[in-house]
């Protein structure tokens, strides 16, 4: 089953720079596929998304290329205004500001978690939807 | 009977006439302006040669425009030119070379461009210094002070900081390596902590 959740304030700009941060970056120059790995920190607005490695996807729209999308692996924890998601990956589509965070979820909401399969955000409007083995622990 | 077969004096013979008296002296007139107008050869002043120091060009040998390109182990092709290089006086093993441009083509290619260079012609190693830029064709294009490394297998390394920009908006990292992973695909590694800025297009 699912469970309706509010996350992250909702006024997100999808416009804002990133600024990324890791330990290092490796470029395949046949394929031009870029990997961060080693604490890697993703902001962009009051959103922070860290994790141990992320690829990054190019939409190369209009000729010169801009990120379409960023997977993030290895325990991957988001962090957007006081709401918190702990997960093994995550896939962060810039264009549509969604976010889906995979692999034994939990979130954390002023003191109540939420645990779950699977998680999906949209940072725009604050909407996210835990779905799989969802159990709630509410701090009384 | 000779006068009659004499033509009366027709006007085209007063002419041949005339012509006969006026056409040599016009050439005489004109031959002689020749030598009048004609400007005065001064076999003395030589050819301008090249304001070059003879002597110091003959002391010390100079390669202009040298070229070297090869292949490393791994199959990445590599194009080093430079304006101009010399023997190292102390080593002529050791070329100092000038306005460096080095083309390495393989998976995608790379352009390093740098003021100054020390290339060992025998080990295949190299230093460039001085401005040295760095333009990939996966549309990285950094900056540093030096790189050091060799051609053989391909692996050249910058010590310092390396500042730019690329697919991933501005950047700067710790150090910056040109080399062959594991399977032999060349690639770019940026380490020692890399701060990238992206601003997404609007």
């Amino acid at each position: 089953q699912n469970a309706a959740i509010g996350f992250g304030a909702g006024d997100f700009d999808a416009a804002a720079p990133v600024e990324v941060a890791a330990d290092s970056l490796e470029v395949d120059q046949a394929t031009g596929r870029a990997t961060l790995t080693g604490n890697v920190v993703i902001v962009q607005g009051d959103l922070r998304l860290s994790a141990e490695r992320v690829t990054v996807d190019y939409a190369t729209a209009g000729g010169d290329r801009s990120i379409e999308r960023l997977n993030a692996m290895g325990d991957v924890l988001i962090v957007a205004g006081e709401d918190a998601a702990e997960g093994q990956e995550a896939t962060y589509t810039l264009g549509s500001s969604d976010i889906v965070l995979t692999g034994d979820v939990l979130v954390t909401q002023g003191g109540n978690t939420l645990a779950g399969d699977r998680l999906l955000v949209n940072l725009e409007s604050g909407a996210g939807t835990v779905t799989g083995r969802v159990r709630t622990t509410l701090q009384p | 009977m000779a006068a009659s077969i004499h033509p009366p004096e027709g006007w085209h013979t007063r002419l041949v006439r005339l012509g006969r008296l006026v056409l040599p002296v016009l050439a005489l007139m004109l031959l002689s302006t020749v030598f009048l107008l004609a400007r005065s050869v001064d076999p003395q002043d030589a050819i301008s040669f090249a304001d070059v120091d003879v002597s110091e060009r003959a002391r010390d040998q100079q390669l202009t425009a040298p070229n070297v390109t090869g292949v490393s182990a791994d199959g990445t092709a590599f194009d080093l030119s430079a304006r101009m290089a010399r023997p190292d006086p102390g080593d002529p093993g050791l070329m100092n070379a000038q306005t460096v441009r080095l083309v390495l083509t393989g998976d995608g290619r790379a352009t390093v461009t740098s003021d100054f260079a020390r290339i060992d012609t025998q080990q295949r190693d190299l230093m460039l210094d001085g401005d040295v830029r760095i333009d990939t064709s996966t549309g990285y294009r950094v900056r540093t002070e030096r790189l050091e490394g060799t051609l053989g297998r391909l692996r050249i390394v910058s010590p310092g900081e390396v500042t730019g920009e690329g697919p991933l908006g501005r950047m700067r990292a710790g150090s910056l390596t040109i080399d062959e992973d594991a399977d032999g695909a060349a690639r770019l590694l940026f380490t020692g902590g890399v701060d990238l800025l992206y601003t997404p297009p609007s």
